[in-house]
């Protein structure tokens, strides 16, 4: 069965039921019988999940990860090189180079060059794969984050995460396979992590609104509405009516809603257990720093992120709000935003590693685009998908790795080109699957995240 | 050729290096090629473009010679002998954000001073092979492609006979029964009256039958009852606002723009209720369509039509758009290809937007054909000026209603005056002219000499005192043809502008300066006298109107070749020539003008004026509706869908596969959109008439004849019942368009009104139902499930709803609910990127995309929803408190809820469940009334 005929609809065939607990039995959600199988994948994988952790706004790679020596030495200087033609000439005519103001250091025993920013992750330096080469598309947020996020700067495109999800279903049977922790609701929202035309149950299931991920931040309508043994009756005796009511040749829906209240009722209980972190020691929740008021959100989200990596969950996205766009007040900015990632980031990869989660779990850090060399007003940076820096860890990749280089001012990518669609080839590919056989048929037409697009950059794997 | 693309300095330079004599061919040109061109070739590029390697991205070989002369997407790769109209050499300089060869890395200095060598000799070139034996070039085959059945002209297929001649109802049902007689079944049994005044009454209001009505209806069932039962429900106001709905998942409508930015839009509820509306009165269908493509373009009786019309073109305008886009013209191209793809999949049942970048791969539209159509809504105004006052955030087009304050229109054409001139100002900041003179009002974009290319030595001087910026130059009269100004302008919108230069007058001026402007239209020289004292303010002099095109050529040289004295250069105004009308009253100096005011607010004041105008216009008569572009016209195809990457011009016309006929005679300064919408609704375009009744029976059925609804191209599927959709289609073209009748018909079939129950041999012989000889079970939708139970217990409320997103603020991002509202779902708002919980979790159709058939999904947080949402509970509770004053509470919940009796086993289980509840009391029966709420008895029509 091809995945188009599966969309549920009213007018699938006939379903029996012992089919149905099949499906059920691989996963939750899976019910919907839309996601291929999960031994579905295309080759062995290099890693089970992803866990996305998008700096929202920008963050500047010239002041990150990217060490850039001369545009120090030049700063205040006009441009030596031709700014990207779709900008605006009026906008760069005057332009000027600004250095970074943060001091660099070599890391670890790979020599991996991190800035002051993030002095808790550089002491990972060693786990880190870092590609400085990433080239997207989008000048705008809207545009360059729906890229990030789905491949298309303009169209309504699947988001990655929900072609993980549909490309191999669920793990946990009692928890979503795609999850996003404090999503905006800006620059396309739900759009970054939805389905578009793809079955709807491979969309996000979100937790947290965007950056206030609370205590109790819990799945929608997870609370149940009366006591437990009221709704326990009350399940069993609805599922009696429903019972009597079906039969054969019924739409398929119904059985699967018949499932569904019961899989519900699983999820009420298993999910609280996942997402309260009151059971975590309290080192571990220093470590990732919930006990500082600074990284106490941002370290939550992280957390998470680890729980549901550890239940099983494919594709984790923790964000940040949209805080990283400094047009102006780059110091204070960037140094307010990277303390309050750099310890949760941290400790997210030392306590996956030391669960031996790390192996095959890929982490993806990084921003819609980077930040210009280039000053503006006088103490920002502009919008930068010409070039700029994504790393990754563990899952099957390189760690030590630099790979890429833009220009020696951190404007144009001189060397090995990373496009955003090369990116997700190579997500999908480290999870299993082959981007260009992962397609969808909508309105007449197959789907490929990477549209007609994208290489998979094996220089980057272990 | 016809690209244009920028001059490639660099080569110049590397040029000088080179020894190399004219074009050379023979054995010394074969062995440079061999020793030094090959490598490099198969080394960096034969991997995408090589018959070995299996590729030719771009269309492009470069492993044969065939291959570079023909050239791929772009034309020929290679022009020997001239490197700079050479694209391999333009892309594998890397100067090009969108063609970069090879793509991952640029090649060294070697290697392209290699390529750039082997050019210059004339690309000697030994590689013969044949060219065609590598290609796949696939053409599209028009005439094959006509005789498909969806394209075919109308047809009248006959009646057919059938076995059972007492069985059929109607004509349709003589097409239904001779599908089953052939596959050897018979039809079900019919459904019972329970279940068909049921399922009826949700097909045609969306909302279920009052107890009142099944009574009645199950003591006197037949046809002649059921008749008038569907004559009432098709007459009552409901029937627009389900049908309507249904209409408006087609056309993606929504009260918000999603995008990039999620701004409310406030005045789309007009076109909703223009929707309902339509439905109602039954206007028909193809008028319908007509008014959404060019309503605001059509004439009008009075101004009620009118009205209307320009209501119902808002369908172009609601699409989602990225309104933060920088590149403006991407933009323009963006939402045209947004209404185009639209258009296709929603009347034509075609992925036109498909053939962007290439043409389709399955279906019979060429690249041509996008942007032969493209030329339409490129030439329709929906983007413009800006919502906030910043340059990158763009707003749309909003017309006043006629009938409204006269003083609407005239603050609306203000609203957008401060709109350019924020977006002017905004411009004029980025580009450095930061100073002016007090008391002199300032429009369009405006360059100081300091923002100007000096060439030659310029004198700065500040001798005059009344002057633009700092100070001017002049050119000391010296060095006479050597010193040059040059600005490089760079403007916010496409249009007519007028271009004038400042600077002081004296005698001692010169009177013959040669001017070049450089405009779309070329470059022009003018003459100009500076002993003449500047005209406007007295500072600028107009030098010309000239069009310009947003990153097109925009540049003003003042030469000082055979000048008679000084050469004065003080700063370069761009003004549009629509606003200079206004600006003459501001420069008059009196305060009670129009408008005048606007020319002398800072960028901080403009912004706050337009943000009280904005605010002022959201309860104001206004239509979304869009208009004709000033710059109408036909419009250049884009290679592989760049927009930077302009190919020929194409001229406006219809799908050649609808279309055999010549071009359409498009007025000029028209966009051609009332052409095209006659066109779209003729009757010659069967294929409307296909997929709208196509629509009406899957909403009926569960299912269409074809059932892609959306899809009527290759991969779409076929029809199972292709007479019957001519019949249909035929009938509804002859029968004016009507939608009610139509829908009437197919209710009063035999075949609607079967049981949805299969019999064995129907699941054994036909288990997807594809003859029809059953009816299929449906899921309630989003909308009904709200509806319903408000409806149940009395507090639906069925007002007509009006702007009910107004209160919700400039964007609709923040969290909606509709808990605390009762009206009918359809009238609450529809926000992109944030529809209401239940309206999403029961497949709402996504408002970003044309939605012919909603998808039932089941997902868990349904379940968790319908288990613990509070507001379902406590209107179960309030039905259980209405049970109470029954004789029987549990046998009147079901009556009300399910619309049927319950049996006497139903009741006793029924009983059970409340005792272990604790009995007959509120709070069980709340529970037990819930159950009912949420069971698939409920949720699924029979």
């Amino acid at each position: 069965m091809s995945p188009f005929q599966s969309c549920q609809r009213y007018d699938t065939p006939a379903v029996s039921r012992r089919t149905l607990l099949q499906g059920a039995a691989c996963g939750f959600g899976s019910l919907a019988l839309s996601g291929l199988a999960s031994d579905s994948a295309h080759h062995a994988p290099r890693a089970k999940r992803v866990i996305f952790l998008f700096m929202h706004g920008g963050v500047s790679h010239v002041d990150t990860f990217d060490y850039k020596p001369e545009l120090n030495l030049r700063d205040g200087q006009t441009l030596p090189f031709d700014p990207a033609k779709n900008l605006d000439p009026t906008s760069t005519r005057q332009a000027k180079l600004m250095a970074s103001p943060w001091k660099f250091s070599q890391h670890g025993q790979s020599g991996q060059w991190v800035s002051e920013l993030f002095p808790e992750v550089a002491k990972m330096a060693d786990e880190l794969c870092v590609v400085k080469s990433v080239k997207s598309k989008g000048q705008s947020h809207g545009q360059a984050v729906c890229m990030l996020h789905t491949g298309s700067d303009n169209f309504v495109r699947p988001s990655v995460g929900a072609w993980v999800n549909y490309g191999l279903g669920e793990e946990n049977k009692n928890l979503p396979g795609f999850i996003s922790i404090g999503p905006s609701a800006t620059h396309g929202g739900p759009r970054n992590y939805g389905s578009a035309f793809l079955p709807a149950e491979n969309q996000a299931t979100t937790i947290g609104r965007s950056g206030a991920v609370k205590k109790d931040a819990s799945f929608r309508f997870l609370k149940p509405a009366t006591d437990q043994k009221t709704q326990q009756r009350k399940l069993a005796f609805l599922e009696e009516i429903n019972q009597s009511h079906i039969s054969k040749g019924d739409p398929s829906a119904m059985e699967g809603m018949i499932r569904s209240m019961e899989l519900a009722f699983r999820m009420q209980g298993a999910a609280p257990e996942v997402i309260g972190l009151e059971d975590e020691p309290e080192y571990i929740q220093s470590l990732y720093g919930l006990d500082q008021k600074e990284t106490e959100n941002f370290g939550r989200q992280c957390l998470l992120a680890r729980r549901f990596a550890e239940a099983g969950v494919r594709y984790i996205q923790v964000n940040t709000a949209n805080v990283w766009d400094q047009h102006s007040g780059l110091v204070k900015g960037h140094e307010k935003n990277s303390k309050a990632v750099d310890k949760p980031i941290a400790g997210l990869l030392f306590d996956l590693k030391q669960r031996g989660l790390l192996e095959d779990t890929l982490v993806v850090w990084g921003g819609e685009f980077g930040r210009t060399p280039i000053v503006q007003g006088t103490n920002g940076r502009d919008h930068h998908p010409q070039g700029f820096t994504v790393w990754m860890a563990g899952g099957g990749v390189k760690g030590g790795l630099s790979y890429g280089e833009t220009d020696e001012f951190g404007y144009h990518v001189v060397k090995d080109k990373v496009h955003m669609h090369d990116l997700h080839a190579t997500i999908l590919h480290l999870m299993g699957l082959n981007h260009e056989k992962l397609t969808y048929r909508y309105a007449g037409r197959d789907f490929r995240l990477t549209d007609v697009y994208g290489d998979v950059v094996t220089d980057l794997f272990a | 050729m016809s690209l244009a693309r920028p001059h490639l300095p660099l080569f110049g330079f590397l040029l000088s290096i080179f020894v190399s004599g004219p074009l050379a061919n023979g054995t010394e040109g074969f062995a440079f090629f061999e020793e030094k061109v090959r490598p490099v070739l198969s080394t960096y590029c034969y991997d995408c473009h090589s018959e070995e390697a299996g590729k030719q991205k771009g269309g492009l070989l470069l492993d044969r010679k065939e291959g570079w002369q023909t050239g791929g997407d772009s034309g020929p790769a290679i022009i020997p002998g001239d490197l700079e109209e050479s694209i391999l050499l333009h892309s594998i300089s890397w100067l090009d954000d969108n063609l970069q060869m090879p793509p991952k890395r640029k090649l060294g200095p070697a290697e392209i001073g290699i390529l750039q060598q082997w050019v210059k000799m004339g690309a000697p070139d030994p590689r013969d092979q044949e060219l065609h034996k590598a290609l796949r070039k696939n053409f599209i085959d028009y005439e094959t492609a006509r005789k498909g059945w969806s394209v075919q002209p109308h047809r009248n297929p006959p009646v057919p006979e059938n076995m059972h001649s007492e069985w059929p109802a109607n004509g349709i049902d003589h097409f239904i029964l001779s599908a089953i007689e052939s596959a050897e079944l018979t039809p079900v049994a019919d459904a019972s009256p329970e279940e068909l005044i049921r399922r009826t009454s949700f097909d045609l209001t969306g909302l279920p039958p009052t107890t009142e009505q099944v009574a009645s209806f199950v003591k006197s069932p037949g046809q002649q009852h059921f008749a008038q039962l569907v004559d009432e429900m098709i007459a009552s106001p409901q029937f627009g606002e389900k049908w309507g709905r249904h209409w408006l998942d087609v056309v993606r409508y929504a009260d918000s723009n999603g995008g990039d930015r999620n701004f409310t839009y406030h005045h789309a509820w007009r076109f909703r209720n223009y929707v309902i509306d339509s439905f109602n009165k039954d206007r028909p269908y193809h008028e319908m369509v007509r008014q959404h493509i060019a309503g605001d373009l059509l004439p009008a009786a009075n101004d009620t039509q009118r009205s209307e019309q320009l209501i119902a073109s808002s369908f172009l305008s609601l699409g989602p758009k990225m309104l933060t886009e920088r590149d403006k013209e991407k933009l323009y191209l963006d939402t045209a290809d947004e209404q185009i793809d639209t258009i296709g999949r929603a009347f034509l049942g075609l992925a036109i937007g498909c053939a962007r970048c290439h043409d389709h791969k399955f279906d019979p539209i060429s690249q041509e054909d996008y942007y032969a159509m493209t030329g339409f809504f490129r030439s329709t105004q929906v983007i413009l000026g800006t919502q906030n006052g910043c340059v990158n955030v763009a707003s749309w087009v909003e017309q006043a209603l006629p009938g409204a304050d006269k003083s609407l229109a005239e603050k609306v054409a203000r609203s957008e005056l401060v709109m350019r001139l924020a977006v002017d100002s905004s411009f004029r900041q980025k580009a450095g002219g930061k100073m002016s003179l007090d008391g002199l009002p300032f429009g369009g974009v405006l360059y100081d000499e300091t923002d100007a290319q000096l060439i030659g030595d310029w004198t700065p001087s500040t001798l005059t005192k009344y002057r633009f910026g700092e100070q001017y130059i002049h050119d000391d009269r010296k060095a006479k043809g050597k010193k040059r100004v040059v600005f490089r302008g760079s403007l916010p919108e496409s249009g007519e502008y007028e271009v004038r230069l400042a600077y002081s007058s004296h005698q001692s001026r010169a009177q013959n300066i040669p001017i070049v402007v450089h405009s779309k239209h070329g470059r022009k020289i003018v003459e100009l006298n500076q002993r003449k004292t500047p005209s406007v303010g007295d500072l600028f002099e107009p030098i010309g109107q000239f069009y310009f095109e947003k990153g097109g050529a925009c540049s003003v040289t003042i030469e000082t070749t055979g000048t008679d004295g000084y050469v004065i250069v003080d700063g370069l105004q761009f003004i549009a020539v629509k606003d200079m009308a206004s600006e003459k009253l501001a420069l008059s100096g009196e305060q009670d003008i129009p408008n005048g005011d606007l020319y002398r607010m800072s960028e901080k004041e403009l912004k706050s004026e337009l943000a009280k105008l904005l605010k002022s216009f959201r309860k104001e008569p206004l239509a979304m509706a869009p208009r004709d572009a000033e710059d109408s016209g036909d419009i250049h195809l884009r290679v592989r869908g760049e927009v930077s990457q302009p190919g020929p011009v194409i001229p406006r016309n219809f799908l050649k596969v609808l279309h055999n006929g010549p071009k359409p005679q498009i007025p000029e300064g028209s966009s051609g959109r009332v052409e095209f919408a006659d066109w779209l609704t003729g009757p010659g375009n069967a294929l409307l008439d296909r997929v709208m009744v196509n629509r009406i029976w899957h909403h009926l059925f569960g299912r269409g004849i074809v059932k892609t609804v959306d899809n009527f191209g290759k991969l779409g599927a076929e029809p199972t019942h292709p007479g019957l959709l001519d019949y249909l289609a035929f009938r509804f073209r002859n029968e004016g368009g009507s939608v009610k009748s139509l829908i009437r018909e197919i209710v009063l079939s035999r075949s609607y009104q079967l049981s949805s129950q299969p019999t064995a041999s129907h699941l054994e012989k036909d288990p997807q139902n594809a003859t029809f000889a059953r009816q299929n079970r449906r899921r309630l939708t989003s909308e009904e499930i709200r509806d319903s139970v408000l409806f149940l217990t009395g507090h639906l409320s069925l007002e007509k709803g009006k702007a009910t997103s107004l209160s919700y603020g400039i964007d609709l991002d923040k969290p909606m609910s509709f808990s605390k509202n009762t009206l009918r779902t359809v009238y609450l708002p529809v926000a992109r990127n944030n529809l209401v919980a239940e309206m999403e979790l029961f497949d709402s159709a996504n408002p970003d995309l044309v939605t012919g058939a909603r998808p039932t999904t089941t997902v868990p947080t349904q379940a968790l929803y319908l288990l613990n949402n509070q507001d379902l509970l406590k209107r179960a509770r309030e039905l259980a408190e209405q049970s109470m004053h029954s004789r029987d509470p549990t046998a009147w919940l079901y009556s009300k809820i399910l619309n049927r009796k319950a049996t006497r086993s139903e009741l006793g289980r029924a009983n059970s469940f409340l005792t272990e509840l604790g009995g007959e009391q509120p709070a069980s029966l709340g529970h037990f009334a819930h159950l009912l709420l949420i069971s698939n008895e409920f949720l699924f029509l029979k």
